[in-house]
């Protein structure tokens, strides 16, 4: 069984310090065991689509949530909402959009394309760490999934 | 006495006198043998009428001989009773005779008539008007011929007559004037005397007579041949009317184009006279007038000319003024739509890149402080705390500034907003958050037309500043009140906090613009900034009155009638 089997949470995030912070938040609520992290949009879709390096993972393995930034390298958060949620398979899978940016553009657009949460960071530390702990919270212990 | 000759007279008497009278009437053989040629004829009407005539005269001169030789014997007045039947018998058988033939010359004409009629008819069928009209034409020839022959035959054969019963009448007077003479003697003037009376007298008689006829008959053959004429004068005077008419048609369209023509020559001939006797004066006077133009158009084309470079000119350069007016505004517009995508642009990059920065820093820091206080002398959690404390500034910095950027570029709603609720609510937001309970006064306030959530803001900031400055004092109070200002309504935010000096009352409303040390009051300087920027998009403005140690009010007016 590999890591990336499993997973809850999957974290598409660019920024190491954003992710370190958001593991390190979630970590502290006991809701980062079974998390994932890609660098950029394009591990995320092969993760989610099991392909690539991750050709080997089960696509019965649900993810619970996807915790995605907008602004990265190579495919953009948008890029990996779109595809995910124009896909009959992945378009069921949460996705949070969290990102620096509190841009009304970007809001309106991830709801376009199927976001289901836009998340702000705040700059704080603690309100950043306790957004971050409501979120997976929610998504993991209280949010129910369709069935497979 | 003489005995008189009366019907019971015997026929002996005749013959006896006829052989008396033999050698005196010598004409009679002639007569005779005249009619005697002539009798084969008798089937020819026109000469059988004249020789019966004759004849009719020849045989009354023999009965007339006849009887005077039977009554040779008898008296005088017996022999003038004799002439006198004689005379009325001989007046009777011509008018017959002329009866007769006139009859027959109008059965004949009837006949005649009949034919040409007939003939009419059946060449009418096969023949157009034309050999219609001939042969009218040629019926009223023969009609007007045969009257005309019929006339002249008639006066021919009354001629005859007349003049063969007047010779015969004569010769008889002659004769019985001579046996008269002869029997004179021995009879007496008496009878002799009434013998040349009566005779005298029918003479007279047949002569008036036969004037008469001769009168009526000339008269009918006049009258007819008036008629005719007549008629034939009415069909030529139409028939030359008609042609007179066709032809002066012709001859007036003949007699226009002949005008035309002769017009169209005297004009010519006009022209070319004209043209060659005032030749000079006109070629000089041409001459004069194309001068005279040619000057008049060189004045013209250069006052034109000169009035259009100046309108030119004019015109070019007033469009080269808007033109470059337009350029300008376009630059203008352009530099503006650049200064606000870089603005929109920088925003992002503010609030996405430079907040992930201050996050981390504040981050690590709070990594720090939790998994190695322990380890940390009390100076190194104070460093600690003052990266923390200003890393957190900076992101409150900049959290601010994106704030301003958005509240100013953000679309407006224009509702009709209920100011004391809104105030309400945020007073209790803000004393629920800080944990600061003022006196608070507030009145009902009127409502406004404007955008709810950029007036909340207001609100916020003012009423957050005023629970600020005044958090200090042991009984902070904040009164809100509105007053009515021309057409403005003024809100009123008064606290009995620190106050300010006025002198700086200029900078209160600058971003990051203080006048208190961030120790004393924490802030940004953004507040005020924001207040100003929402109030003044409203159509409204902004002010403050405050002595130092004596509190503030700040106050911001709308348009009560609508905004933007």
């Amino acid at each position: 069984m590999s890591d990336h089997d499993d997973v809850d949470i999957l974290l598409v995030e660019d920024d190491p310090n954003d992710a370190e912070m958001t593991i390190r938040a979630l970590r502290r609520a006991h809701l980062a065991n079974r998390l994932y992290w890609v660098r950029d949009g394009v591990e995320g879709l092969d993760f989610i689509f099991c392909r690539g390096s991750f050709a080997d993972r089960d696509p019965r393995d649900r993810i619970k949530i996807v915790l995605l930034d907008l602004k990265m390298p190579r495919l953009s958060g948008f890029d990996v909402l779109q595809e995910l949620k124009t896909h009959a398979e992945t378009q069921s899978i949460p996705v949070v959009v969290m990102t620096s940016s509190d841009h009304e553009r970007d809001i309106a657009e991830s709801y376009r394309l199927g976001a289901n949460g836009y998340v702000s960071k705040p700059v704080s530390f603690d309100a950043f760490s306790t957004a971050i702990q409501n979120i997976g919270t929610y998504w993991l212990v209280h949010n129910q999934a369709p069935a497979r | 006495m003489p005995k008189r000759i009366g019907h019971d007279t015997h026929p002996f008497h005749f013959a006896q006198i006829a052989l008396t009278l033999k050698p005196v009437f010598g004409g009679v053989p002639r007569i005779r043998s005249r009619m005697s040629r002539t009798k084969p004829d008798s089937n020819a009407v026109p000469t059988i009428k004249s020789d019966e005539s004759t004849t009719f005269a020849s045989e009354h001169a023999t009965l007339l001989q006849t009887r005077l030789a039977e009554t040779a014997h008898l008296g005088r007045d017996e022999a003038l009773a004799l002439l006198a039947n004689s005379d009325e018998e001989l007046e009777r058988r011509l008018a017959e005779r002329d009866e007769f033939a006139r009859d027959e010359a109008l059965s004949e004409q009837a006949r005649t008539s009949a034919e040409l009629e007939t003939r009419l008819a059946a060449r009418t069928i096969e023949r157009d008007d034309a050999a219609r009209d001939e042969a009218l034409a040629e019926l009223a020839r023969t009609n007007a011929e045969l009257k005309a022959r019929l006339a002249e035959r008639t006066i021919e054969r009354d001629d005859i007559a007349r003049d063969e019963a007047l010779a015969e009448l004569a010769r008889t007077n002659a004769e019985l004037k001579h046996r008269l003479a002869e029997r004179t003697i021995e009879r007496d003037d008496i009878a002799r005397d009434e013998a040349l009376a009566e005779l005298a007298r029918t003479n007279a008689e047949l002569k008036q007579r036969l004037a008469e006829r001769t009168i009526e008959r000339d008269d009918v053959a006049r009258d007819d041949a008036l008629s005719e004429l007549g008629r034939t004068n009415a069909e030529l005077k139409a028939r030359l009317a008609e042609r007179t008419i066709e032809r002066d048609d012709i001859a007036r369209d003949e007699a226009l184009t002949e005008l035309a023509r002769t017009n169209a020559e005297l004009k010519q001939r006009l022209a070319e006279r004209t043209i060659e006797r005032d030749d000079v004066a006109r070629d000089d006077a041409l001459a004069e007038l194309a001068r005279t133009n040619a000057e008049l158009k060189a004045r013209l084309a250069e006052r034109t000319i000169e009035r259009d470079d100046i309108a030119k000119d004019t015109a070019i350069t007033e469009l080269r003024r808007t033109n470059a007016a337009e350029q300008k505004l376009h630059l203008h517009a352009v530099d503006l739509e650049a200064v606000n995508a870089e603005l929109e642009s920088f925003s992002y990059s503010v609030s996405h890149d430079l907040r992930a920065p201050v996050r981390a820093i504040l981050g690590y820091a709070r990594a720090i402080e939790e998994d190695y206080s322990a380890e940390l002398c009390d100076e190194a959690r104070r460093l600690l705390a003052v990266v923390q404390h200003e890393a957190s500034r900076m992101g409150n910095l900049i959290d601010d500034l994106l704030e301003f950027s958005r509240l100013g570029r953000a679309p407006m709603l224009n509702t009709l907003v209920n100011m004391s609720r809104l105030a309400h609510e945020v007073m209790e937001e803000i004393t629920t958050t800080s944990g600061i309970r003022p006196i608070f006064v507030i009145p009902e306030l009127p409502a406004i037309r404007g955008d709810r959530v950029l007036l909340r803001q207001v609100w916020v900031n003012l009423l957050s500043n005023a629970l600020k400055y005044a958090s200090k004092k042991s009984e902070p109070e904040i009164s809100v009140w509105a007053t009515a200002e021309n057409d403005n309504t003024v809100y009123h935010v008064r606290d009995n906090g620190v106050g300010f000096d006025m002198r700086y009352a200029d900078k209160l409303f600058g971003v990051f613009q203080r006048l208190h040390r961030a120790n004393e009051f924490p802030g940004t300087g953004v507040g005020l900034a924001i207040v100003m920027r929402i109030v003044t998009r409203h159509g409204g403005s902004v002010r403050a009155d405050a002595r130092l140690g004596e509190g503030a009010t700040f106050s911001f007016t709308l348009p009560t009638g609508s905004v933007e």
